[in-house]
């Protein structure tokens, strides 16, 4: 289920949020509305949580994480290390790490099996990063931009690209990844996917401005709602490229 | 996403009066007011000058963004050319524009000549004269703008309301004789709501409407009827339906009326489908028969329906619909728009711009890289939701409602704690101080501490068993007693100093240490000195030699004033000394310092008592500089 | 989305609202206590400005009023008595006659008379030289002041070459030489932009007339071959006369009337 969503008439909505398969992190704005939406789609499921990261409402773009557990930069308060932990399952395993890229949204993408992180990533990092979330590592960019956590948006499903992606790359990135992907962009042609949309297995979240043309790929090639990637480039082929070109 | 056109953000045009109000209030407003005879000349012509200035500068500003925020004709997409052609009449529409142009010209050159003339000006009367005389006339340049400015005014209120059309969007444009059901067409499709009344023309001019299909946004345009005459006798309603057809590259729905209740004949709307075929050149058509409901193609006589289906042979399509009992107009409107995206797709297939989107429709499949299973997951609850979705989607109480109820946003203040996932639920609200001890709590979390402490209590346990801490026999010698009385003693001493800082007043401010070791007395120091076992009597000797009071001579001891004068007599009498000869060695280098002081002050000397920072008249006006031709013309000396 | 003709279109289908006629009567109605309260309250600039445009409004007012006046107003005639035997109590009766006509007859006079420019200027305020010259101090420390510069417009004609700079007494500067004049035929009652040929006579003084001075009641000679006149004798004219009727210095401009 995609829906669109806004944070304080802030379109990157993932900036402001984190979701995996086992829980979701919800930045602490001025009102509920944006965490209504969260709350409404995966509350009973998983737990959706509020928290700020080193004081700051930027908690997507600062954290990374999967089903099995959660890294926070190393700015990130006591009291809101204690927040998490006691807010989220014994399962998900928290680590604080010491890191000089310290946007850990920014510089790691991952779903629960493979993480594509910053060239320039410390070794210890990407130490912890294998043992703690549980994934294979691989140092990667995507259409040349090192900032992997913020270009794409993947999950254990599928995985959304940078625009200029080239089609080499894709297939290097998916055999890798071992999802399909495809390259794209949400909030009406913005290019930052990370910023614009957050997903897990089974659901998805983007910028209210995002179009229904974007939306729909969206849900294709994450196959929520029963739909399948290969309706990209069957049915909605036409439209795509009536719409981008 | 190439150009929007959005004529609604032209600002008003003023008519002439106003705009002259507006100008000269703007003026009277925005330059000084207060200007007396008695100010000299100078100031008065400046006062003067600004004013027309201002007044030259601010029409220029105005008519400039009239010109500017007009579309130029020339610049615009054809369709909207063309569309205000017919609407506004270019003629007069360049005309107009030109003629604002011609009116900010003049109005500079009268703003220019008039600061000339204000240069001349003698007298505050003279001045305001020549001032009120360029006003006037610049208002009689703008007067004699009138009717430009009311027909703009016209022009901009009518393109504001135009709808806004993207030419270059996918677009079905809708079209046939008047009162075949074009517009009722339109509001079945999209949510335009234009009027349909049962006579011709009830569509004056082009309406748009939006609908979606296949992911897309698509753009309809209801057109005005086309009766079918030459196109030098159509009128303005029809020429907008042209234009439109004309100029834009989209689907066209060319609608016929079987039923002939529109009051022509088929063959006459067969004869305007040829009539104005050229224009659908290289666009999808379709042939759309409406009113099935009355009259549907098998009613109609063999010929007519002969001549209907001819077009077929020309590739276009035919489709039936009824708007009244909603029959087909998907089906028809699902044809069109099939029709324009294959053609669209096909031509941007051809085109170089293609190859950016090649990967947005290209979903790369990974290839099997190991044996490793990495299937998704989804929680169960999920799936059993997706199963009996819709159903019983109770609605839950949400924190956004919880906010409503607690007194809205910025009141309400949301319960971070709720959610903990603790082993007690009484845990939850428990408060945990930061700081202990200027200690950081959370750096002495330890998740194993019970753990620990469990282990270290089994320790000791062992090693209270294995009777380590069984007193071991007394032992005492002299040395040892002798220590312990001197550590007695020191503790006492202790106490004592103790209680006696606490007899003090603590909240009395106190000197600092170094302070009042400078004033502890004479006594103090040998009292301190006896309690040490140390013999006072020379520290106090000492003391009082030093530390005498002063006073005056006649009180002194005697003895020690004879000393004292015995032992200074040098310095009893100060001497002045000659500051001028301090650290000279001798009389020679005196002399020698002496000269070069002279010689420093000649000049000065010689230019008796002033100085350099005097006030001093130079010469003028040197002949040298200012007589003769100069090397770029002549000396003109008027 | 509004377009088109929305705002017809919507009071159309859906009608104004129940009270529009009572509230545009009201309207209405309050209108002159408003524009009352506004006028007492206005002051400054703006209150210039609308006390003019009542003052107009007044003005308009009054004459529409008086012209109705006198179409209904009967006057009394001496002459339309009507003829021969008048019943008694006919006697006194005076003839009475519609006001218009005369007063219609009246108006053509007058507008005849104010038509006829019979007489130019005849007289023209004193210039002192010290407003006509302004004293331009010359040499090396500004001591002397011979050289004087012309402070009013003047003609200058094509031929004229200036003295060395050094030795002119006369400085006319360019920013106030003027070449046309806008002439008013009296008759025509039609004005022409024409060009000045010369100055013929400035009544201030021949020394002015010399230096092409324009002032108010100055006599130039114009070019009026742009008019088309011809001499009783079927000559074409075009030189011809005319009076400076504005004070050139302070409009900018030079307004003529064509002596005839």
């Amino acid at each position: 289920m995609a829906v669109r969503a806004q944070f304080e008439n802030n379109n990157e909505i993932g900036v402001f949020s984190k979701l995996t398969n086992s829980y979701c992190l919800v930045a602490i704005g001025g009102s509920e509305n944006f965490y209504s939406v969260f709350e409404s789609e995966l509350d009973e499921v998983i737990p959706v949580i509020h928290t700020s990261i080193a004081g700051t409402r930027i908690i997507g773009r600062l954290t990374a994480g999967n089903r099995r557990g959660l890294l926070v930069p190393n700015t990130t308060t006591d009291q809101e290390l204690q927040h998490l932990r006691n807010s989220l399952p014994d399962s998900v395993a928290i680590q604080r790490v010491e890191e000089r890229l310290s946007a850990l949204g920014n510089v790691i993408a991952c779903n629960d099996y493979v993480a594509l992180v910053h060239p320039d990533l410390d070794r210890e990092t990407e130490e912890i990063i294998a043992d703690v979330l549980g994934v294979e590592v691989f140092r990667q960019t995507i259409a040349d931009n090192v900032l992997v956590g913020s270009y794409c948006s993947i999950s254990n499903q599928g995985g959304l690209v940078h625009p200029r992606t080239s089609v080499q790359d894709q297939d290097e990135l998916s055999s890798l990844l071992q999802v399909p992907l495809v390259a794209g962009t949400v909030n009406r042609g913005s290019d930052v996917i990370g910023a614009g949309l957050v997903v897990n297995d089974w659901a998805a979240f983007a910028g209210m401005d995002t179009t229904s043309t974007e939306l729909s790929v969206v849900e294709s090639i994450f196959k929520l709602q029963d739909s399948q990637p290969s309706a990209i480039v069957n049915e909605m082929r036409d439209s795509l490229i009536d719409n981008f070109s | 996403m190439a150009s929007i056109y959005n004529f609604k953000k032209i600002a008003p045009v003023p008519e002439a009066n106003d705009f002259l109000d507006i100008v000269l209030n703007k003026t009277q407003r925005k330059t000084p007011t207060v200007v007396h005879p008695g100010y000299k000349i100078t100031r008065i012509r400046q006062f003067y000058m600004r004013k027309v200035k201002f007044t030259q500068e601010t029409f220029d500003e105005k008519l400039r963004q009239i010109l500017e925020e007009f579309p130029v004709l020339d610049s615009v997409h054809p369709f909207y050319a063309d569309l205000m052609n017919v609407l506004y009449d270019k003629d007069h529409y360049k005309l107009a524009l030109g003629q604002i142009n011609t009116a900010r010209h003049l109005i500079d050159s009268i703003g220019k000549d008039y600061v000339r003339l204000l240069k001349f000006g003698d007298s505050l009367y003279r001045c305001k004269q020549l001032k009120r005389a360029a006003l006037g006339r610049m208002a009689t340049v703008m007067k004699r703008q009138k009717d430009s400015l009311s027909y703009l005014e016209q022009v901009r209120q009518h393109l504001a309301r135009l709808p806004t059309i993207d030419p270059n969007t996918r677009t079905l444009i809708v079209c046939g004789y008047p009162n075949v059901g074009k517009s009722s067409f339109m509001n079945k499709v999209t949510r335009a709501d234009v009027d349909v009344q049962p006579y011709a023309f009830t569509t004056k001019s082009l309406f748009v409407g939006h609908m979606d299909y296949k992911y897309l946004r698509w753009q309809v345009i209801d057109t005005p009827g086309i009766l079918d005459h030459p196109l030098e006798e159509r009128n303005t309603i029809e020429m907008q339906s042209i234009t439109a057809l004309a100029h834009l590259r989209a689907a066209v729905l060319f609608f016929i009326d079987l039923s002939e209740q529109c009051g022509y004949t088929i063959q006459d709307q067969m004869s305007l489908f040829h009539s104005i075929k050229p224009l659908f050149a290289n666009k999808p058509t379709l042939l759309v028969t409406s009113k099935t409901d009355v009259c549907t193609l098998n009613d109609v006589k063999p010929e007519e329906r002969q001549m209907v289906e001819a077009v077929r042979s020309e590739s276009i399509e035919l489709s039936q619909l009824s708007s009244y009992h909603d029959t087909g107009i998907i089906e028809t409107r699902n044809l069109a728009c099939d029709k324009l995206l294959q053609q669209r797709v096909d031509m941007k297939l051809k085109g170089h711009k293609v190859s950016g989107v090649l990967n947005k429709i290209n979903v790369a499949q990974p290839g099997k890289r190991d044996t490793v299973e990495r299937p998704a997951f989804i929680p169960e609850s999920v799936l059993k939701r997706r199963q009996q979705s819709g159903e019983d989607q109770m609605h839950r109480m949400l924190e956004r409602d919880l906010e409503v109820e607690g007194g809205g946003a910025g009141v309400f203040n949301v319960d971070l704690k709720k959610r903990y996932v603790l082993a007690s639920d009484e845990w939850k609200y428990d408060v945990i101080p930061e700081i202990i001890d200027g200690k950081n709590v959370a750096d002495f979390i330890d998740p194993d501490i019970e753990e620990k402490l469990a282990e270290l209590e089994r320790e000791e346990e062992k090693l209270a068993a294995e009777g380590l801490y069984d007193s071991s026999e007394e032992t005492t010698d002299e040395e040892d007693v002798r220590i312990r009385d001197i550590a007695r003693r020191i503790r006492e001493r202790k106490q004592i100093i103790a209680q006696e800082s606490r007899i003090k007043d603590v909240n009395r401010s106190k000197l600092t240490t170094k302070d009042k070791a400078m004033i502890s007395s004479t006594g103090d120091f040998s009292e301190h000195l006896q309690r040490l076992g140390l013999d006072p009597t020379l520290a106090d000797e000492t003391a009082s030699r030093i530390g005498r009071k002063r006073g005056r001579s006649e009180s002194r001891d005697p003895a020690v004033k004879l000393a004292r004068s015995s032992s200074v007599a040098a310095r009893a009498v100060s001497v002045i000394r000659d500051r001028s000869v301090m650290g000279l060695k001798d009389a020679r280098q005196k002399l020698a310092t002496e000269k070069s002081k002279n010689m420093s002050m000649r000049r000065m000397n010689r230019m008796a008592r002033a100085g350099e920072a005097d006030r001093a008249i130079m010469n003028k006006m040197p002949k040298h500089l200012f007589s003769g031709k100069r090397s770029i013309g002549s000396n003109d000396r008027r | 989305m509004p377009q088109n003709e929305y705002i017809e279109e919507a009071i159309r289908r859906h009608g104004r609202r129940m009270d529009h006629a009572e509230r545009k009567r009201k309207k209405e109605a309050r209108k002159v206590h408003k524009n009352s309260e506004f006028a007492q309250k206005v002051h400054g600039l703006k209150a210039k400005l609308y006390n003019k445009k009542r003052h107009s409004e007044k003005i308009q007012m009054k004459k529409t009023l008086k012209v109705h006046d006198e179409k209904n107003a009967k006057q009394k005639t001496d002459d339309a008595v009507p003829e021969g035997a008048v019943p008694a109590y006919l006697l006194d009766r005076e003839g009475q006659q519609r006001a218009k006509v005369l007063s219609n007859m009246l108006k053509q006079k007058r507008k005849e008379k104010a038509g006829k420019w019979n007489v130019p200027l005849p007289k023209v305020r004193g210039i002192a030289e010290d407003e006509m010259f302004k004293v331009v101090k010359t040499g090396k420390s500004k001591s002397k002041s011979w050289k004087r510069m012309v402070t009013k417009p003047t003609f200058v004609g094509d031929g004229f070459t200036r003295k060395p700079p050094k030795y002119e007494r006369f400085i006319r500067p360019m920013a106030l030489r003027y070449k046309k004049a806008n002439v008013t035929h009296p008759e025509l009652k039609a004005t022409f932009q024409l060009p000045i040929i010369g100055v013929k006579k400035n009544p201030q003084s021949p020394m002015y007339t010399q230096l092409g001075v324009l002032t108010k009641g100055t006599i130039i000679e114009v070019n009026v071959a742009e008019l088309g006149l011809v001499t009783t004798g079927g000559k074409v004219l075009w030189g011809k006369y005319a009076q400076i009727t504005n004070n050139p210095e302070n409009d900018g401009c030079i307004n003529a009337l064509l002596l005839v």
